[in-house]
């Protein structure tokens, strides 16, 4: 204890401390925020709040998805296999008719009927849900890693 | 007058936790990585947000988290892995902040959310405008919720240092305040 509330709230309180402290801890995300998260098998987007629409618009929150990838063959595919499952889903505000490649840098988008898939090399095939947003961030000799979100529900 | 509530922070190991903690990261263990992302995500953030707009750090954060993992098996010293992550993450910042002076598309896509001139924002747009030093601890205080010996031990700055920092910044802010409130 130091008796010192700017260094580590102890001793008396300085009101204008504890007044920026409220004011600009409300620029702290809502949640925890992105966490690291093995790639899940299969990824699902629920029906997303309205709170956490707003949440996701706001805050442009992502949830990342670190995978670490054994590649175990020579050759390395510069992106991911996309395959449209129903409905239009999109990769970089272009329709995927059946197939076609995620490349690092664009985003898979699914609507309210689309559904598609990713093939990523030893994980398997990930399976994308209507309202999901998936952007490959980059792909090396042993990693994959990709971004996800709610997309934003449309009527 | 009640206290600020600040959401915990994830307990700081302490440095022999961190260079165990690294040295397991080194060696290719995930949950050692996912350790790391959870202690010092928040660190990183704070460092992003009192040097880039708003808007670009999350996705910074990821960068930098990115970058990290990419040279970790580089990093000599584990011990010193919280300055430098520290350094990386300012690295990052400069590098963003260079694209954004000559990238004027990117301050166009910001969301109307985000331009607002809510108190808080212009609170922030002040620290920003501190020197670096300052306005680095004070993001990471006031913003982050952190205290100043979380500060250190995250940043790998002296108690001493971000002590200065903190009141010397505080001081600058006031006085920024008050002038703009005149």
């Amino acid at each position: 204890v130091t008796n010192d509330y700017l260094w580590d709230r102890s001793g008396p309180i300085d009101p204008e401390v504890v007044r920026l402290e409220r004011l600009l801890g409300r620029l702290r995300p809502a949640s925890e925020g992105p966490r690291v998260l093995a790639f899940p098998a299969r990824v699902t987007a629920r029906r997303p709040s309205r709170a956490a629409l707003v949440a996701v618009a706001s805050l442009a929150a992502v949830i990342v998805a670190l995978v670490g990838v054994s590649w175990r063959t020579t050759h390395l595919s510069p992106g991911l296999e996309v395959t449209r499952i129903e409905g239009t889903p999109t990769i970089a505000s272009s329709p995927v008719a059946d197939h076609r490649e995620l490349r690092a840098g664009t985003w898979l988008e699914t609507n309210d009927e689309a559904r598609a898939s990713i093939d990523i090399a030893s994980v398997g095939r990930v399976e994308v849900e209507p309202r999901t947003r998936i952007g490959l961030v980059t792909t090396r000799p042993d990693t994959t890693v990709c971004s996800c979100s709610a997309a934003p529900f449309t009527r | 007058m009640m206290r600020a509530a600040a959401a915990p922070l994830r307990p700081e190991p302490d440095s022999g936790g961190v260079a165990l903690l690294v040295e397991r990261a080194q060696r290719g263990d995930r949950a050692a990585l996912a350790e790391i992302y959870a202690v010092y995500r928040r660190t990183v953030r704070g460092i992003l947000l009192s040097r880039v707009p708003r808007v670009e750090v999350d996705d910074l954060v990821q960068d930098v988290f990115v970058t990290a993992m990419e040279r970790l098996s580089s990093l000599r010293d584990p011990a010193a892995f919280p300055a430098w992550l520290a350094a990386i993450t300012r690295n990052r910042a400069t590098d963003c902040s260079a694209r954004l002076e000559t990238d004027d598309a990117a301050r166009r896509d910001l969301p109307v959310a985000d331009v607002d001139r809510t108190e808080a924002l212009l609170v922030l747009a002040a620290i920003q405008s501190l020197p670096e030093a300052y306005s680095e601890t004070l993001t990471l205080r006031l913003v982050e919720g952190m205290t100043g010996p979380e500060i250190a031990a995250r940043t790998g700055l002296t108690e001493g240092s971000v002590r200065v920092n903190l009141h010397r910044g505080m001081k600058q802010l006031r006085e920024k305040l008050e002038r703009t409130l005149a």
